[in-house]
């Protein structure tokens, strides 16, 4: 009968790992430990399978999400760019016409000899 | 010429004169009502280590419906019979050395200062030792306001080191409406500076004070280069700077005297003018003094710099706004 204790010869075989050739033999005598290695062998195809896919294909096309919050930012500099060019502009403006005298009401002209000597 | 194109003539001519004479007067506003003018005869000692020794002072308030007044200060009398034993009143005082006597009459007041009629005399009683004897004078003068202007100094013929002569001097001053005396002014002072290429230097300044209190102000000196222009290191000065005195009125507005004082610096060299004006404005207004164009000329390399020449089309100006803050 197969026990837990007999699934990890059959893990270190996969693996490559050192094992007792002895625990081997005991677990590919019974039906169910023949059936895991099996199946160990299909799982190690598809991760591999996998694998190979995951180098060949391009981030982007991988991260969905990515491309969103790219889409997002893009979509935020166009509106906020403008926006904080003329906060800032508007600013410029203010502290230039505080700097600036206000229009005078009337012009009065020193006279030379007169009130100006 | 007929007899009626003489009269036109003459009627023209007639206005030409009055008129280019009114365009010359300074333009003054009269104060706002409630303030007191008020004419200071003083009498100050001097000793030969002092110039402010013991002193007296009379006012003439010409309050109401007074325009003029007598006033009297003295020198000496039979118990301290010193010209540094001063004394005043509105009488004569018996036994003087010397006595002065002032009639003065308001001819004009305005925001600045005013005119007066003054004749004075002084009356030497006793000469054993007075250097000087009894005058009599008739003055026609304008008085800035709180400027002293002295009307006659007399000394003693020794001297002494207690006594050395007294000095009689005359101050107008305002004194203030009692609902408006504490009122604060803030001015906003720019200077506006543009060379003939139209280049503009701004500055500001904004002094506050009590009603009727002189602020000093004083714009960064501006330089200009030898081609007449604006530059950042050239050798030519401008400085503007004056005073700006401002006295709430009881119907809301302000009178305001503004006083500019224009200095061209070449080295340590000047060629400085000045004037004063006054105008009666709205709280907040904003009025524009504009000042002549240069004039005179300044010393460089032992030869003279003509300002007009250099400067031509530079314009100057000051701006001004008051504000009554309380």
């Amino acid at each position: 009968m197969m026990t837990e204790d007999q699934f990890p010869v059959l893990s270190a075989l996969i693996d490559r790992e050192p094992l007792d050739p002895d625990a081997l033999a005991l677990a590919l005598e019974q039906p169910e430990g023949r059936q895991i290695l099996v199946d160990f062998i299909r799982l190690r195809e598809f991760m591999a399978a996998e694998l190979e896919q995951a180098e060949t294909v391009t981030l982007p096309a991988l991260s969905p999400k990515r491309a969103g919050a790219s889409r997002l930012w893009r979509l935020a500099a166009v509106v906020l760019l403008p926006l904080m060019v003329g906060l800032g502009g508007g600013y410029w403006w203010r502290e230039r016409e505080q700097r600036r005298p206000p229009t005078p009401t009337r012009v009065i002209q020193f006279v030379p000899g007169v009130d100006w000597k | 010429m007929t007899g009626r194109r003489a009269t036109i003539a003459a009627i023209g001519c007639l206005l030409c004169v009055s008129t280019s004479g009114v365009a010359r007067q300074p333009q003054r506003v009269e104060p706002g009502s409630g303030v007191h003018p008020t004419l200071v005869m003083g009498l100050q000692s001097f000793t030969r280590t002092s110039l402010g020794g013991l002193g007296t002072a009379m006012s003439f308030d010409f309050f109401g419906a007074r325009d003029r007044e007598t006033l009297f200060v003295w020198s000496g009398s039979r118990e301290f019979p010193s010209l540094c034993a001063v004394g005043s009143g509105n009488k004569p005082q018996e036994g003087a050395l010397v006595t002065w006597r002032a009639d003065a009459r308001v001819v004009s007041l305005d925001a600045s200062g005013a005119t007066f009629d003054i004749r004075w005399s002084r009356t030497v009683n006793d000469a054993s030792d007075v250097d000087g004897s009894s005058i009599d004078r008739t003055y026609h003068v304008r008085l800035a306001e709180r400027a002293d202007q002295t009307l006659d100094v007399l000394r003693t013929r020794q001297g002494s080191e207690d006594c050395d002569g007294v000095a009689v001097t005359l101050q107008f001053k305002y004194e203030e409406n009692q609902s408006l005396a504490n009122s604060l002014l803030e001015y906003d002072v720019w200077l506006i500076d543009r060379d003939r290429a139209g280049h503009e230097t701004i500055d500001h300044l904004t002094p506050r004070g009590l009603q009727g209190q002189q602020m000093e102000y004083a714009f960064r000196r501006i330089a200009y280069g030898r081609d007449g222009l604006a530059a950042d290191n050239g050798p030519l000065g401008l400085e503007v700077r004056g005073r700006v005195t401002g006295r709430a009125r009881p119907d809301g507005r302000i009178d305001i005297v503004v006083n500019a004082g224009r200095t061209f610096w070449l080295g340590s060299l000047g060629n400085g003018d000045g004037g004063s004006r006054q105008a009666t404005v709205e709280d907040s207004e904003t009025i524009e003094l504009e000042l002549p164009g240069p004039a005179g000329s300044v010393r460089s390399d032992g030869h003279d710099l003509d300002l007009a020449a250099l400067l031509r089309g530079q314009r100057t100006a000051i701006r001004v706004a008051t504000r009554r803050v309380s």
